[in-house]
């Protein structure tokens, strides 16, 4: 049992030496080993203003939706592994808790929460 | 035919990462052969696509970006490849396993999960437009795809009354789960693209914004993001066998050729689609994903959750 | 040395080429995207990607140094060539593979081109000048057979510019390409120098000189950043020389204005007229149909996209219309069949139509040439004009994916089409 978690410990230990390796490998093979500095690409022109800023995501109010069920998926796991030997009720429990939530998502889908255009 | 699973010791994972490394490069040859196909040259003059692609970008020079946050950006380019392999150690070979958690089905979810920071922060780190433009249209997308995902990933496991995958393999003795929970498969399948970034679900790496979160990475490390997405591509086709086509279950023969078969058909399934859909733009696909895509699986669960009480199909 | 020598040969077999194509030498990008697809090679979408800049036709004073500061972001190994007309496609390529291959060329060049972007002389933003100064430097290096013989006298400045607004009310041209050839000198410039007076003294301390982004009034009534990023003219399936420069919050447009980049030569004649009527029927279905590739690649649907530029290349290869009515058919029923595709393109408006629209008379005038008939051919021939001030009202208010797909459905029906080319004088 303790071996499971070291398998994956061991899989993250390989994953990282390959990624280590093959970047010792183009610093071999590469033209030039040390990288350039670009500018960022702008159809040809040069930046105003640096990229990383305020970003207007218009998605803003499609998270909030989401985190309302993300956060459901919490009771969702556990609930699937007990789910058949609760019986009836568990499975009513869970569905009307999920209906509540997607008449949420109508509610907002109306409202135009899913529309960002 | 899949009485139980065997765990093996650690050092097997160097194989699972062989085996998945092997899996990509198959996937990465069968599109330059479908690429080479479309543009009317004989197929198996683009099977080579993916070995002249390394070696280019073996040779060519790194860049970084001015004022860009080299690490992060890193981190998210190298951290696609890293995740695909932390996904399949939770993935039977016939019948060995590396790690049978005793939530692999969740494990798999936390390891899909991370690609939204992956992807956003290759486009981010880069301090450019196109890549910030990407980065946001990847969340946006995620945002969609990713509760069907999680739905889809609880129909198997609410039929097998585990999260564990060798649990789910042996539920499926009499019937892959595919068959009778066609819904959450397909929902899955189309997840596993969304996040490989791939196929009509590939807006965040769009031409019309110069690659987007692609737009400028060169050298190795455009390569470990495009061998990421190979990999993200074959290990979710790889999960997708135990938890939907029965594992390694098969009518005759050793059952990890079947693990094999089955996982290379499905990955060359995703690599087909890539050129027969349209794009889909983050912000068309989220009604769809919203309004009938998570009800649909919502009623695909709710339908295995009452076969289950009855005992099962 | 050898593991050097087999990587490098392994990776001609493969190179990634950036087209910049000038007004004027479609043909000519078009030959090369046929060529570079017929090599096995790939056209990329950004300079990080390519090993190659091919430069088609001859740019005037602007697009040369766009071209100057693309060629700074390859990465390298990098080949730098051009081609002035579709005969020298082929050979421009076999020298980009040479010059890719040499080994000493390459290293010589990764040092001693400039290292840092950021380092050095402080008017890089402003001074189109020094980029040419790079460019002498890497041109020797890596095989450069490029013009410099009509950079600098150009730059004369335009004090009463002031940036966005002078484009805006001189926006009004035709997106012709073939008009435009050193048409308009002064129209173009205010852009280059308007953005050292924007933010003051602050960019001295900002990294590379750049300044941070300032916030503006958002539509949605919030307070975010605004982004000046300029659309073209080197952007995958873009049109040649079509700048619109965009204010971007979020990857919303909140502001547009528009240039057009002249050549700094004109095209050879055959790109212009075709020679004969036949051929220039030819011309315009295969146009159309270079356009209609154009749009379903920036749509992101690669198989369309490939089989609309599988009919534009047997044109191109002299196949006649009749001989390639079949895919062309094939290619009208996949794309007006596709849900999918609709249900995508269902937003922005007119996109869809545009595009259906194209294809049914792309295909009418096709019919009516497998008939022999080439009166009926006259379908083709309304040359719509896009006037550029009205395509950057279109604008504002879409997001990026949608103002690509309006860009390039608009050009779409403006494509030169030449049936009755006299007709229009």
């Amino acid at each position: 049992m303790s071996s499971t978690y070291l398998s994956v410990f061991m899989m993250l230990l390989v994953a990282a030496a390959f990624v280590g390796g093959i970047y010792l490998l183009n610093r071999a093979t590469s033209v030039e080993a040390k990288p350039i500095e670009n500018l960022p690409f702008l159809s040809g022109w040069t930046p105003e203003e640096h990229a990383l800023s305020r970003y207007h995501a218009r998605f803003y109010p499609l998270t909030m939706i989401f985190l309302a069920f993300d956060v459901e998926m919490l009771f969702m796991y556990p609930w699937a592994v007990v789910a058949a030997d609760s019986g009836i009720e568990a499975v009513m429990e869970m569905f009307i808790f999920l209906g509540v939530l997607m008449a949420g998502v109508v509610w907002a889908w109306r409202e135009g929460a899913l529309r960002w255009v | 035919m899949v009485e139980s699973l065997v765990e093996v010791a650690p050092g097997w994972v160097v194989v699972a990462a062989v085996l998945l490394g092997l899996m990509a490069l198959v996937g990465a040859c069968v599109d330059g052969a479908l690429a080479a196909h479309s543009d009317r040259r004989s197929m198996l003059a683009g099977v080579g696509k993916p070995i002249w692609e390394t070696a280019r970008l073996l040779r060519q020079r790194r860049r970084v970006l001015v004022a860009s946050d080299p690490l992060l950006w890193r981190v998210g380019g190298a951290g696609l490849l890293v995740v695909a392999l932390l996904m399949v150690v939770v993935v039977p070979f016939g019948r060995w396993t590396v790690a049978d958690l005793s939530v692999g089905v969740a494990w798999f979810n936390a390891m899909d999960v991370m690609v939204w920071a992956l992807v956003w922060l290759t486009g981010w780190g880069a301090n450019s437009a196109h890549g910030l433009v990407g980065g946001h249209r990847f969340l946006a997308q995620a945002l969609s795809y990713e509760l069907p995902l999680m739905f889809a990933l609880t129909a198997p496991a609410v039929a097998a009354g585990s999260l564990r995958v060798s649990d789910v393999v042996v539920a499926q003795q009499g019937l892959w789960f595919a068959v009778w929970m066609p819904v959450a498969f397909l929902v899955f399948c189309a997840s596993v693209l969304a996040f490989s970034v791939w196929g009509p679900f590939s807006p965040a790496a769009g031409g019309d914004i110069a690659g987007g979160v692609l737009t400028e990475l060169s050298s190795v490390d455009r390569f470990l993001v495009l061998a990421g997405r190979y990999a993200l591509l074959a290990a979710g086709a790889a999960f997708a066998v135990p938890m939907f086509l029965g594992g390694g279950s098969g009518p005759f023969g050793p059952e990890w050729v079947w693990t094999f078969l089955k996982t290379a058909v499905l990955l060359a399934a995703f690599i087909y689609i890539r050129r027969l859909l349209p794009a889909v733009r983050p912000d068309r696909l989220v009604e769809a994903a919203w309004v009938i895509g998570l009800p649909v699986v919502l009623l695909q669960v709710l339908f295995v959750s009452l076969v289950s009480l009855g005992g099962g199909l | 040395m050898g593991l050097a020598g087999a990587l490098s040969r392994a990776a001609v077999n493969r190179l990634h080429v950036l087209i910049v194509e000038i007004p004027g030498w479609d043909r000519t990008r078009m030959r090369v995207e046929t060529e570079v697809r017929s090599r096995g090679w790939a056209v990329s979408e950004s300079p990080a990607d390519a090993d190659v800049l091919l430069v088609c036709g001859v740019p005037g004073a602007d697009l040369a140094s766009v071209c100057d500061r693309v060629w700074e972001q390859l990465p390298g190994p990098r080949a730098r060539v051009e081609a002035l007309d579709e005969e020298a496609t082929s050979a421009a390529l076999d020298e980009a593979v040479i010059t890719i291959l040499d080994g000493a060329v390459q290293r010589r060049d990764a040092v001693s081109r400039k290292q840092k972007a950021s380092e050095g002389d402080g008017e890089r933003t402003a001074d189109p000048s020094s980029g040419r100064m790079d460019h002498t430097v890497s041109a020797s290096a890596a095989d450069t057979p490029s013009d410099t013989n009509e950079g600098s006298q150009h730059h004369d400045e335009n004090p009463s510019s002031a940036g966005h607004e002078h484009d805006g009310t001189d926006g009004c041209e035709p997106i012709e390409p073939h008009a435009e050839a050193g048409g308009h000198a002064d129209m173009d410039h205010s852009a280059m120098n308007h953005d050292d007076m924007d933010h003051g003294d602050m960019e001295m301390m900002m990294p590379g000189g750049i300044g941070s982004a300032e916030g503006g009034p958002d539509r949605d009534g919030l307070n975010l950043d605004v982004l000046n990023v300029p659309l073209g003219p080197v952007l995958p399936h873009w049109p040649a020389g079509l700048v619109i420069r965009c204010a971007l919050q979020g990857d919303v447009i909140t502001k547009a204005a528009v240039e057009i980049l002249p050549a700094g030569g004109s095209p050879p004649e055959s790109a212009v007229t075709g020679d004969g009527d036949d051929a220039a029927r030819r011309n315009g279905i295969l146009r159309r149909c270079d356009g209609i590739g154009r749009l379903l690649a920036v749509a992101g649907w690669s198989r369309a996209a490939t089989m609309a530029f599988g009919v534009r290349d047997r044109l191109l290869d002299g196949a006649s219309v009749q001989e390639t009515a079949g895919q062309l058919f094939r290619l009208h029923r996949s794309v007006r069949r596709s849900r999918v595709l609709r249900w995508s393109l269902k937003e922005p408006d007119g996109v869809l139509e545009a595009l259906y629209r194209s294809l049914d008379e792309v295909c009418r005038a096709a019919e009516a040439e497998e008939q022999g008939g080439y009166a009926a051919g006259g379908t083709l021939r309304e040359q719509v004009q896009v006037h550029a001030h009205d395509l950057v009202g279109r604008l504002v208010g879409l997001d990026v994916a949608a103002a690509r797909l309006v860009v390039a459905a608009s050009v779409l029906n403006a494509a030169p089409v030449l049936v009755e080319r006299t007709d229009h004088g």
